[in-house]
């Protein structure tokens, strides 16, 4: 006891010494910015910079990802639209950030802008940072309820409490053709995800494309996309919650990733490598070399170009405990340091951008899916009957974050500060198995280095 | 005697130069011949980039045939103009800027605090200059990327400013090492005689020193800003805001971001590369002398 | 005695310690303060955002690092990249750096022009050498490299993924970063080269010596200080690699390009795991010192025994 609590305070003293340097730094430098900064002022003329806004509206910063074109286009609209519609009152300027991650892990809190958008398996993160606001009480309840179920489930920590809202979501499942479908000779194409194939159908019938496809593959899982940490975090999740597990459950992943049920069905997974079109060219579905893909719904504006009328959306495989689909997307949440006017004109700027309008005009340019109920209605394309109201099912039937049965679809990246952990070490295992290492071996590394990164920081 | 003999061997060497054999054309042929392809591969990337700046992006990524300029305007010029010119993306002339002025101060400041430590230690004699002198020798073999991280962690919360990217770059080993040496290889008669007429090691480095030592100077300057200007690790680390953003970043932030636009990344290449170019190109034997000069032997 | 060395020092003294005073302490405060940081911090855990406080550890890290059987295999599996590169690099580069060093050390006309040529990709920085390398490198048939090899073979060697081969990546890091390096080293050589004597050229040539035994009887020893300053370099820059990784292909495919310097900044701000990004950045410096010095000690005995 008294030798921890030794331990204890030398740290502490040690972390005070950190802490001191840092400022005695901190000082040193204050001084010479100075210099420095008149420097830069008399070289540039930073002056100018400044955008003057003399008219005393409450000034809040923004910062978006600037992943895709439209999306970030959208923003600025959105940005634009906003300091038009309230102005004098409230105005907002944007900074696009190409690495977002980067750029909220390294920013401290005071720093951080009033509102950002972030890739929402990092919430776990970086409310265990301390960066987040706490959003319930803030933005109107109504807001969360007319969310889809799964972005709900997203944006919630394990507090209980929400720190996000997300203007779209994303679908996963299967896109087939049908002619190539039925020239194998395969009459149960599920459209629902009820009716998903069970992965030894799913054998069956890749080996069946394959035997009528020219280069013999039948299945094309976007391995261009790079097997290693990453896509397989979002894509191939959905493997290991259709066995009927959780990367970690209970705080442990030791148990529960490398499960008999998740190998086992890892195992399966990685027999289908013989049927899979590398795709190096990122088109072995558009170019008819294969007669399924693997991939989220991005990919449907291409494939519709391409396949016309042939093209059919289905579920992933089902490995035992029902089909399983990845979801999430990005999602924008307030600076925890935002206080007084800034955060109310924050809250404003959130509940702005949540309008059916302008969620629209996002999945409008990048093809998502519309994340609250009354704009997913107005979709052309996952609305009832549209051709992507798989992936609005799917998203309908949220897991949240309990234990994956039969009875529900989508699986949100495990709500957790380790994700970033737990996404490179799953992305590892992955890459190992897909390059014929022993699944056992390779998900039980991941699990004990999840584990063990879970100790390190005491459960987070 | 031997003097005779000397002279006939240049005689001999002489003759053997001129002689226009037959063999010795075929042998200039073929070491030009060798140039000329060595000097294609060197140039092909970079050929690669000029002319695929000017094409439109779906006839860049086209094989062999990407070299042949063809349907060629400054479109994609104008496209980086336009998406590099708002708050939001930052703006191309602030890059510019921003690489410039970070440099700038790198190889300035580099110069007066480098030359000026490397002359006490060579030409001043005072308490604990061994100890410093052991000092810089260890640490010019301590690359940027060793201490990156920690300085990283101890100045992240300055990030997104000027200052943060030049402050840690001014003092540097090898600058001084480089001075160090050229230091110790001048004549010490005219600092000594300077010295009896009574001038201080302060006027004797400006007034003596700084003008003797222009090479040196030059090659400092050239190599530091090779240097400053390429900088990548940190900045990556520590600047994100569009505005502060340095050029070597920008375009990998800009190669990052979907849809791969090869012609308007190409041409923000050329944007980023022509000006260092051209310097190159007109002050091209300075930049060979100096890196000839960075070599420490031994 | 104590009154001697004081006079020894003399007027210079004060002006002595002045003037190497700011880049003394730019250098304690930029240099000497982080290296020490990260070695305090390599007996801590330490996470990025400092939420729970350090810990002290001991050789923890260490330990996971260099000899746990489930986190270590990939540090080591870095290091052996970064050894692989240099082993490519190094006699590449200084092969390459010699023979065209050779080829313009020639009274022809015209050289300078062939010179500027070779060193031109020095000026680019490494950035943009890597976007162009990487449109070079575009695996299928489009790819620019793949369209030069599939004509001068006759259509005989197929598209090679460059980057997303495991067995070819390193080799294609290693292939643009000749292409960025070799005309710095060859401007250093060809220094050296013009540092040997003619005399010794002339005397061997009256020996009727033909190129090669010239080669290896004149240039390699005349160039051996200068030999071992190109080694040396090129051997710390291979350990340093990470820009070019970064950009082209995160360490990718299957870690095939994995490096020191790559898990150094991964670990810190993918992981959130300062301390063990600092125990390698340690780990990184001792291992340059321990080549540094075995490699002088190697050509410093080799010296002797001539």
């Amino acid at each position: 006891m008294t030798n921890t609590q030794l331990q204890t305070t030398v740290c502490k003293q040690k972390n005070h010494i950190i802490v001191k340097l840092r400022k005695v730094i901190r000082l040193k430098l204050k001084k010479i910015s100075a210099v420095a900064g008149s420097i830069a002022a008399l070289t540039l003329g930073l002056g100018v910079m400044a955008p003057a806004h003399a008219s005393g509206a409450q000034e809040i910063t923004v910062w978006a990802m600037c992943s895709e074109t439209g999306e970030i286009a959208a923003a600025r609209e959105q940005v634009a639209a906003f300091n038009g519609y309230y102005e004098g009152d409230y105005h907002a300027t944007l900074t696009c950030k190409a690495d977002m991650g980067t750029a909220v892990k390294s920013t401290s809190v005071d720093q951080l802008p009033s509102v950002f958008e972030f890739d929402g398996e990092n919430l776990a993160a970086y409310v265990y940072a301390g960066k987040l606001k706490q959003l319930d009480g803030l933005v109107p309840a109504s807001v969360f309820s007319n969310e889809l179920v799964s972005i709900q489930a997203e944006g919630t920590y394990k507090d209980g409490h929400k720190y996000s809202v997300s203007q779209y979501d994303s679908g996963l499942g299967l896109y087939g053709s049908k002619k190539k479908l039925a020239a194998a000779g395969i009459k149960d194409v599920p459209t629902t995800w009820s009716k998903a194939w069970t992965a030894s159908r799913f054998t069956q019938v890749l080996s069946a494309l394959a035997a009528k496809a020219p280069g013999k593959k039948a299945l094309d899982i976007k391995e261009n996309y790079g097997m290693g940490p990453g896509w397989p975090g979002y894509a191939f999740t959905p493997i290991v919650n259709s066995a009927g597990y959780q990367i970690v459950t209970n705080g442990k992943a030791v148990g529960s990733l490398d499960n008999a049920k998740v190998v086992s069905a890892f195992k399966t997974f990685a027999s289908w490598k013989k049927y899979v079109d590398p795709s190096a060219d990122d088109k072995a579905f558009e170019n008819g070399r294969v007669g399924l893909a693997w991939v989220g719904h991005w990919q449907y504006p291409a494939f519709s170009k391409a396949l016309g009328k042939d093209l059919v959306v289905l579920p992933l495989p089902n490995f035992g405990a029902g089909t399983k689909s990845g979801q999430g997307s990005h999602s924008w949440g307030i600076g925890k340091n935002s206080a007084g006017t800034e955060l109310a004109a924050a809250n404003v700027f959130l509940q702005y951008i949540m309008q059916d309008k302008w969620i629209l005009n996002v999945t409008d340019q990048n093809g998502a899916v519309p994340a609250t109920k009354t704009a997913l209605n107005k979709s052309v394309n996952y609305r009832k009957g549209g051709a992507l109201q798989l992936y609005a099912d799917q998203l309908a039937a949220s897991c949240g974050t309990a234990t994956p049965t039969a009875k529900c679809v989508t699986v949100p990246r495990t709500i957790s500060a380790a994700w970033p952990v737990i996404n490179t070490a799953f992305g590892t295992a992955m890459q190992t198995i897909w390059n014929g290492g022993d699944a056992k071996t390779a998900l039980h590394t991941a699990a004990v280095t999840i584990d063990q990164d879970n100790t390190d920081h005491s459960g987070y | 005697m031997s003097s005779a003999t000397e002279q006939a061997k240049k005689e001999v060497m002489r003759r053997i130069r001129r002689s226009r054999s037959p063999k010795k054309v075929i042998k200039t042929f073929f070491h030009y011949m060798f140039l000329t392809v060595v000097t294609a591969i060197f140039f092909a990337p970079i050929a690669y980039m000029l002319i695929g700046s000017l094409k439109p992006t779906a006839e860049v990524l086209d094989g062999i045939n990407g070299f042949v300029p063809k349907n060629l305007s400054f479109n994609n010029y104008l496209q980086v103009f336009a998406t590099f010119n708002d708050e939001s993306m930052g703006f191309l002339w602030r890059f510019y800027t921003n690489s410039i002025l970070v440099s700038f101060v790198i190889v300035f400041g580099g110069l007066i605090v480098n030359s000026m430590i490397a002359y006490a230690l060579a030409r001043l004699r005072w308490r604990g200059r061994d100890a410093v002198q052991v000092l810089v020798i260890l640490l010019v073999i301590l690359p940027f990327e060793a201490i990156a991280i920690p300085l990283f962690f101890l100045l992240r919360d300055f990030r997104n400013t000027y200052f943060v990217q030049f402050l840690p770059f001014i003092a540097s080993a090898f600058s001084i090492y480089l001075f160090y040496t050229f230091f110790i290889g001048l004549p010490l008669e005219i600092q000594e005689s300077a010295r009896i007429d009574g001038a201080g090691p302060w006027r004797i480095y400006r007034a003596i020193i700084i003008p003797m030592s222009k090479p040196v100077f030059a090659s400092v300057t050239i190599l530091s800003f090779l240097g400053a200007w390429s900088s990548f690790l940190f900045p990556l680390m520590m600047v994100d805001n569009p505005l502060y953003v340095p050029l070597p970043l920008e375009i990998q932030v800009y190669f990052t971001q979907p849809p791969t636009d090869w012609g308007p990344i190409f041409a923000f290449g050329v944007i980023l590369v022509l000006p260092v170019m051209a310097v190159f190109l007109l002050f091209q034997r300075w930049f060979i002398q100096s890196v000839a000069a960075s070599a420490i032997k031994g | 005695m104590a009154k001697a060395k004081k006079s020894k020092f003399g007027q210079d003294n004060l002006v002595g310690v002045l003037m190497s005073l700011p880049g003394l302490i730019l250098l304690t405060l930029f240099v000497i303060v982080p290296f020490i940081t990260a070695i305090y911090l390599s007996f801590f855990n330490v996470d990025f955002n400092m939420v729970q406080g350090p810990q002290f550890w001991g050789l923890e890290q260490y330990r996971r690092i260099l000899v746990d059987p489930i986190t270590s295999p990939i540090f080591y599996k870095a290091l052996m990249n970064n050894m692989t590169f240099a082993l490519i690099v190094v006699p590449a580069q200084t092969g390459l750096a010699v023979l065209l060093a050779v080829m313009l050390n020639a009274k022809l006309k015209g050289i300078a022009f062939f010179r500027t040529f070779f060193f031109m990709p020095v000026v680019f920085p490494m950035s943009l050498v890597a976007i162009i390398w990487a449109l070079m490198f575009s695996r299928d048939s489009m790819g620019m490299l793949n369209g030069l090899l599939n004509l001068f073979s006759f259509g005989y060697i197929q598209p090679i993924d460059w980057l997303g081969d495991p067995n070819i990546a390193l080799l294609s890091i290693a292939l643009l970063s000749i292409w960025a390096g070799v005309g710095f080293q060859m401007v250093i050589v060809l220094a050296g080269l013009q540092e040997i004597p003619a005399e010794l050229y002339e005397a061997a040539s009256l020996d009727r010596a033909n190129f090669w035994q010239r080669f290896w009887n004149v240039t390699v020893p005349g160039l051996r200080n200068t030999l071992i300053f190109v080694i040396i370099i090129t051997t710390i820059f291979s350990l340093r690699l990470f820009d070019q990784v970064f950009i082209l292909t995160k360490g990718g495919p299957i870690d095939a390009t994995q490096t020191v310097m790559y898990q150094a900044v991964t670990s810190a701000f993918i992981e959130g795991n300062v301390g063990r990004a600092s125990a390698i950045t340690v780990i990184f410096v001792l291992i340059i010192i321990a080549i540094t010095l075995l490699q002088r000690l190697v050509l410093r005995q080799n010296r002797e025994v001539k």
